[in-house]
């Protein structure tokens, strides 16, 4: 038997094995570890993130002024305290703006908004042909600039039956019920309606007659297709409001006009205030159709802001469900659509 | 030092006896076996470790990658009826990035679940992501208590049989209104 430590080398060799295996296995381990540390932190995160959002959406539910919607809401003043709580929270108004659905053709003509070399009667024709987007880029590119795409128009918006373009109203119909006639038949039903109607006194549905209006259709077509006023005017953009309020139907003074642009950020009105403050004008033309004091689409963004590792953000849009008359005091919002990001 | 006498059969000066040998032998063999049942119960236990962590960590990205692919399926708010197409074990979900003529299509196909997009008209799927091994998959539409649908659920079975099956529910990026009431 040799003296010199054979076995010393096999038990070095088993040592420096194990070392390996061992190295191996640890490096192993910790990337495991960061990666389920990674998705725990992540899923934190979103139930922050929701927690904010939905308070939020509590605020909206719970405000004060039910009746309209503006910057003198509790929402805001708790949005501008979101940053003690390293979060960065916007809220938008995405639905004052022009329905890029339902946008109708004198409207567009008149407003000019459209490329050069294209025309609002095609644009209806497109919309007929490929029925209703839920994109403005690319879809609408062809007839409108990406600038005046993001400025004036928007795909979330509900359809008011008296402003809103007959043949949309019959992609929707048929998109509710999949029976093209019956949608056609629809169709020529409002155009029937508007027959006799003049732009100087126009025949309009109201919302108390929505259901007597529309018969069993009610049931389809509703909250989508209803007569609320879809513009808010306390977050609309400026060029819109001046645009319908300028509109040679509707031809609101310029004084007034400009009355409302300069105090709408500090002032809070109800439909019957703005009544009040527009004139005949308002109740008597397409004008109320057009212009509110809801918001039916808000967009919140929440991101974080401790400075701690990736922010992660979520984006919600909710919906605010138009009062019918079996909910007529409830006030009533749905998320529909979400996405989180890091 | 004592001196040993005729052939030394216990002990002798030049080396180890017969018997020492012996014992050194045998304790290094009982040595050697509890070294060796050691390293293999070590060798075991990490393995199990490894394969445990590996499984987690790849059930973990499965299911992020899951929940952000059926995540881009944005229904608009004005649909009341989706078209799904559905088979055993494959569901093709249209709206995918708001698109009604682009489905997402799930399937579970030679342990491995299988995610791409593709056109309505085309039966070739492209951007496609395959997740996996697993032993087995369960895929449906989820519903909510109200039976409407809001996004897909799937159940994930590891390879391993010892491990428990994943329930993994991913929702659509966008709904038809009536899908979560927040009020």
């Amino acid at each position: 038997m040799k003296e010199n430590g054979s076995t010393t080398v096999l038990i070095l060799g088993m040592l420096g094995f194990l070392s390996i295996v061992t190295l191996a296995t640890y490096l192993f381990l910790q990337y495991s570890i960061q990666e389920i540390r990674k998705y725990e932190t992540k899923e934190h995160s979103r139930e922050a993130l929701t927690a904010e959002a939905e308070k939020l959406v509590d605020l909206l539910v719970h405000d004060q002024t039910p009746y309209a919607d503006s910057r003198l809401d509790a929402v805001w003043e708790y949005i501008s305290e979101s940053e003690g709580r390293k979060m960065l929270v916007t809220l938008t108004d995405i639905s004052s703006c022009y329905g890029i659905n339902w946008v109708r053709k004198e409207i567009l003509d008149h407003s000019n908004l459209m490329k050069f070399g294209k025309s609002s009667a095609e644009l209806q024709q497109y919309r007929w042909d490929t029925g209703l987007h839920l994109h403005l880029e690319p879809d609408f590119t062809e007839f409108f600039s990406s600038d005046v795409l993001r400025s004036f128009f928007t795909p979330y918006s509900y359809f008011n039956l008296n402003i809103c373009d007959e043949f949309t109203i019959e992609n929707l119909y048929f998109l509710r019920t999949g029976d093209r006639e019956k949608a056609r038949l629809f169709r020529l039903k409002i155009q029937e309606h508007w027959k006799d109607s003049t732009p100087g006194k126009p025949r309009m549905v109201e919302q108390g007659e929505l259901e007597g209006f529309l018969g069993p259709d009610f049931e389809v077509l509703f909250p989508l297709l209803n007569a609320a006023p879809a513009i808010n005017i306390h977050f609309a953009p400026e060029d819109i409001l001046y645009q319908l309020l300028s509109y040679k139907y509707h031809n609101v003074p310029q004084s007034t006009a400009e009355f409302l642009l300069y105090n709408r950020s500090t002032q809070e009105w109800s439909e019957d205030e703005l009544e009040s403050i527009i004139g005949n004008k308002y109740i008597g033309t397409f004008l109320h159709h057009y212009i509110g004091v809801t918001t039916w689409f808000w967009q919140i963004e929440i991101e974080t802001h401790s400075g701690e590792g990736d922010p992660f953000s979520l984006k919600w849009v909710v919906a605010r469900i138009p009062s019918g008359p079996k909910n007529a005091d409830k006030r009533e919002y749905r998320l529909i659509e979400e996405e989180f990001s890091n | 030092m004592r001196k040993t006498h005729g052939c030394g059969f216990l002990r002798s000066d030049k080396g180890f006896t017969y018997i020492e040998m012996m014992v050194a032998l045998i304790i290094l063999s009982l040595v050697g076996v509890l070294v060796w049942q050691g390293i293999t119960g070590a060798g075991k236990l990490l393995d199990k470790i490894s394969v445990h962590s590996s499984t987690t960590v790849r059930l973990m990205q499965t299911e992020e990658a899951v929940r952000g692919l059926v995540g881009n399926i944005r229904i608009p708010f004005w649909m009341s009826v989706i078209e799904l197409e559905e088979v055993e074990g494959e569901i093709a979900i249209p709206f995918y990035e708001g698109r009604s003529d682009t489905l997402l299509e799930i399937k579970y196909e030679d342990s491995f679940l299988i995610i791409g997009t593709r056109e309505t008209d085309e039966e070739q799927m492209e951007d496609v992501k395959s997740f996996g091994p697993f032993s087995n998959a369960d895929i449906e539409v989820g519903r909510n208590q109200e039976g409407e649908l809001f996004g897909i659920t799937v159940v994930l079975y590891p390879v391993r049989s010892s491990l428990d099956p994943v329930h993994i529910t991913a929702r659509f990026g966008s709904n038809p209104f009536w899908a979560k009431d927040l009020s």
